[in-house]
């Protein structure tokens, strides 16, 4: 199916022909050998996108309920957490951890400019935050967070690192195996289908590492039931297993995807994204347009 | 408004802007599996559509730019 529109929005974004092909496969039932092994080829190439030895969940919704599920599973109502805000999507954390009675505490930049870290570093010594959001690429901005910086940093004070992908992955590095320094790493990395992935929107995606793994376990009980991955843990191990109907024509075009990313490569399709984004910025302002955010913090994935 | 109205008749989708910005800005995504052609081609369609609006724009020179930048 050839696009008849150029579908240039900050996601859902243009969809190739082979992942409508895989998308307008014929549907099994979820519980079929076949959806079983695409479920398991697609968790594993995921954990490779990640770099994560750590838990993957692929469950039907939006990148909201990929944020949602983020907190929801790490920290306890009346905790606390700081929100790092470039933007609409930062923000967005804020009324979504409030409805789990978690306290939020916020720094926000300028829409265009990043936080400043020495404005992060003082809240960071004023509360103990049980975890720390960082949106990578704000889609209401179009800023790039700065992760070397800003990871390391909310590490040092003992707090949960989660990412927001959404905007991001398949188009900059998120790697949960890296080391900021000092050991600081990842904790959870969450996104969705429908931006630099690739695929149209339904699937929600999220990476815990072994430290947002262990904040779970202490938690016990948490509120929240679709949402909780401890309902989920064990279809991932064995999608043949049933809790809640996976998205089965969702999944197709998802391992699709990422069989193109990984063909491609994860360091060639970085590079790919970051040089694009630059011709197009550098074209655009000699039509006399001017980007919002500085080329310094400007995304790959939007302008 | 106007100029994504004009664009989308030329068969070119961009986002409008969120909060203190609607009205002010457009947001274009460039990402995931779209093409360099197809990005290429949306450019000189921006500028087409500017240029309805603004004289002396020089799509050639930005069309140049961006086939320099964007090759490996």
């Amino acid at each position: 199916m050839p696009n008849k529109e150029l579908l240039l929005i900050p996601g859902p974004t243009p969809v190739t022909d082979e992942i409508y092909d895989a998308l307008s496969s014929e549907t099994y039932a979820h519980t079929d050998p076949r959806v079983v092994a695409c479920t398991l080829d697609s968790l594993a190439m995921t954990r490779q996108m990640f770099n994560t030895d750590g838990e993957v969940f692929l469950i039907a919704g939006s990148g909201t309920l990929a944020m949602e599920m983020a907190i929801v599973n790490t920290v306890a109502p009346g905790e606390r957490i700081l929100v790092l805000s470039q933007g609409f999507f930062g923000d967005r954390f804020i009324k979504l951890a409030e409805s789990f009675g978690i306290l939020v505490d916020v720094v926000a930049s300028e829409w265009g400019k990043r936080v400043c870290p020495a404005t992060v570093r003082l809240k960071l010594e004023s509360a103990k935050y049980k975890a720390v959001t960082i949106t990578h690429v704000d889609t209401s901005t179009g800023v790039l967070a700065d992760l070397d910086t800003l990871v390391p940093l909310c590490k040092t004070f003992g707090a949960l690192v989660i990412l927001d992908g959404v905007c991001a992955t398949a188009a900059a590095p998120e790697d949960m195996g890296h080391d900021y320094g000092q050991g600081a790493r990842l904790d959870v990395v969450l996104t969705g289908s429908q931006k630099a992935i690739g695929v149209p929107p339904g699937l929600a995606i999220i990476a815990f590492g072994p430290e947002a793994l262990a904040a779970r376990a202490a938690l016990g009980k948490v509120g929240a039931y679709y949402a909780d991955i401890y309902n989920w843990l064990p279809i991932m191990k064995d999608p043949g297993k049933y809790f809640a109907t996976p998205a089965v024509n969702m999944l197709y075009a998802y391992r699709k995807a990422l069989q193109i990313i990984h063909a491609e490569g994860l360091g060639a399709r970085y590079a790919r994204h970051s040089r694009v984004a630059k011709a197009v910025r550098e074209a655009l302002r000699l039509l006399g347009l001017v980007p919002l955010a500085d080329e310094k913090v400007a995304a790959p994935t939007l302008s | 408004m106007t100029f994504r109205k004009s664009l989308a008749a030329k068969g070119v989708v961009v986002a409008g802007s969120l909060a203190s910005l609607a009205g002010k800005a457009f947001r274009l995504g460039h990402m995931g599996n779209v093409e360099v052609a197809e990005l290429r081609r949306a450019i000189a369609l921006i500028g087409e559509t500017l240029g309805e609006q603004v004289v002396g724009l020089n799509v050639t020179a930005a069309l140049a730019v961006f086939d320099a930048q964007s090759r490996q």
